[in-house]
Parts: structure tokens; C-alpha cells; sequence
């Protein structure tokens, strides 16, 4: 059994690993396949959606005799991150309240 | 020709509907993709990536809901042939994924009977306004021919026959957007199906 992620959280996850640094497809989606369960063939609409929303932008880097198209993140993309953050820990610490009964109101 | 051109030369030619830009945009992606992950054997790709025919399917159902939300969206109608599209690639991605059959076979009839009823009230809408467009010429031709004879009676059916020619004015751009709305709602149901089953799909 696993936990379902959403297309927002998984928005989210893409942003912040770009908020780190850039990377190409291959090792990005090999990134987020460390973290949760998605098939390889998840992460080319994500990015597509992403990049069409001005979320990220691309640059070709030759490597090799050949290009690699790498991602970075917009300013856009910088606050599309900080509104899923915001929306994931008020998620997180509601759920936190009744799983393990901290920081209740009493 | 190695392995991953074979794979490539055949993604390339399922892609075919796409646009140029939007092809290239998806070639370069997976055969970047392929030569970074190293998979040395066709199916070795097929195994991580899926057939050629169920990668396609996938790109082409997901381009074709953007397209969709491109046309519409802020409360707009897509166009109903965005819409249709919509709805045919994603039964096409339905069919082809490995889905546990199950689940697609629980969304294809989910689709289907979505088809049927609209396809039923278009039928109907079709029908009555057939039937009252019938009625109307009749009750029209008659009350001519009766305005001589019994004046008070050919009047009267010209009066109704024209009434319901009035009617019919309101009712047919009435039918139209019923129509639209229902196939955008197609759209839409389709839309919704195959995100909820592609996020299953996540191995």
C-alpha cells in the first residue's frame, strides 16, 4: 500500500529540487523516482504543464557530441513553490494534530 | 540502426497528429531520456518506458487536454472538436496502457455510457425539433389552405403553426449550447479519468 501524490505536490517536488539547481531530464526524474513511486514516463507532462505556466524555462548544454536540455526555475516558478509550501504544511500539521495528537489547542 | 533509434523512428511515426514543435519537443525529450539511462536493449526501453504505441497514446492524450484547456478554460467552452479529441485520445491511452484490466475496463464503461447519453439527447433534442418543425410546416400549409373556406379556422392554425416556428427559433441555439456543454463535459469527464488513472499507473 502507498499514499497517492498529487499532481500539485508533485509540481512542488520538481520546483524545489530546480530551486536547488538545474538539471537535465534524465537525472531529474531519476530524482524524484528516489523520493516517491512514479513511472518514468510521469515527468514529461509534468514539466511540459510546468514549462508552459512560466514555472521553468530550459537551456541546451552539449554533452558529449549531443544535447542535454536542462531545467531551471523562474522567479514564477520560485513563488508557484512558496504557495504549494504554505498548502502543504497547514496539510501536514492538520493531519499531524490528529495522527499524533500534538500541539493540539489545550 | 541501434535500439534506441528503432524505438525512436517509431515513436516518431505514432506522434504523428502532434504539431512539429510539439513532436520535436517530445522526441528530443525521450531519446535524451533513453541515452542518459543507459538502456541498452529495445526491451529494456519498452520495460521502463512502455511500447512506442502506449508512450505515444500517453503524450498524445496529454497534449490533446492541454490543447483543450488552452481553447477554454476562464469559464469559456472549448471548441467541440477540441473536446471530441479529448475524449477519443483518452479512450485510445485507456485502451493501449497496462492498466490492470479492471480499472480500464471500469473507465471504458464509465466512457461509454457517458457517450450513449449524450449521444441520446442529441438524439432526442434532434427529434423534437424535427417533430416541431414538421408540425408547424403542416399546421401552416393547412391554415393557408383553409384562410378562403373557413377563415377564422385557417387563422387559427397559421397562428399555431407560426407560434411553433417561434419556438423552434428559440429552442435550436437553445439545443446547440446544450450540446456544447455536454460534449465539453465529456471532455472534462475524461480529462479527470485519466489523471485519476495515470497517478495509479505510478508503479
Amino acid at each position: 500500500m502507498k499514499i497517492q501524490i498529487t499532481a500539485e505536490l508533485l509540481d512542488g517536488l520538481v520546483l524545489a529540487i530546480l530551486k536547488q539547481d538545474d538539471y537535465y531530464g534524465y537525472a531529474l526524474t531519476q530524482k524524484v523516482r528516489n523520493v516517491i513511486d512514479i513511472s518514468e514516463s510521469t515527468m514529461y507532462p509534468v514539466l511540459r504543464r510546468l514549462k508552459r505556466d512560466g514555472d521553468l524555462e530550459t537551456y541546451d548544454r552539449p554533452y558529449q557530441g549531443r544535447n542535454r536540455r536542462y531545467y531551471k526555475i523562474t522567479a514564477s516558478g520560485k513563488e508557484r513553490l512558496t504557495t504549494i509550501l504554505a498548502l502543504w504544511d497547514s496539510y501536514k500539521s492538520n493531519l499531524d494534530r490528529i495522527f499524533y495528537g500534538k500541539g493540539g489547542r489545550e | 540502426m541501434d535500439a534506441r533509434q528503432k524505438y525512436m523512428e517509431e515513436l516518431r511515426k505514432y506522434l504523428a497528429p502532434l504539431t512539429a514543435d510539439e513532436r520535436a519537443d517530445a522526441i528530443d525529450f525521450y531519446d535524451e531520456y533513453i541515452e542518459d539511462a543507459h538502456f541498452e536493449t529495445y526491451e529494456q526501453i519498452a520495460a521502463e518506458l512502455g511500447t512506442p504505441r502506449q508512450l505515444s497514446r500517453q503524450i498524445l492524450a496529454d497534449c490533446s487536454i492541454k490543447a483543450n484547456e488552452a481553447d477554454g478554460g476562464h469559464g469559456h467552452l472549448a471548441s467541440t472538436h477540441s473536446s471530441w479529441r479529448v475524449f477519443w485520445l483518452v479512450l485510445a491511452a485507456i485502451v493501449t496502457s497496462p492498466l490492470t484490466f479492471a480499472l480500464s475496463l471500469g473507465a471504458l464503461i464509465i466512457l461509454i455510457v457517458a457517450l450513449a447519453l449524450v449521444f441520446g439527447i442529441v438524439v432526442s433534442l434532434a427529434g423534437l425539433v424535427l417533430g416541431l418543425f414538421f408540425t408547424a410546416g403542416v399546421m401552416i400549409y393547412a391554415g393557408i389552405g383553409l384562410l378562403t373556406s373557413a377563415t377564422m379556422t385557417g387563422l387559427f392554425y397559421l397562428g399555431t403553426g407560426l407560434t411553433a416556428l417561434g419556438i423552434l427559433l428559440v429552442c435550436v441555439p437553445l439545443g446547440y449550447w446544450i450540446i456544447r456543454w455536454l460534449v465539453q463535459g465529456i471532455a472534462n469527464l475524461s480529462k479527470y479519468l485519466y489523471q485519476k488513472l495515470m497517478q495509479r499507473r505510478a508503479k
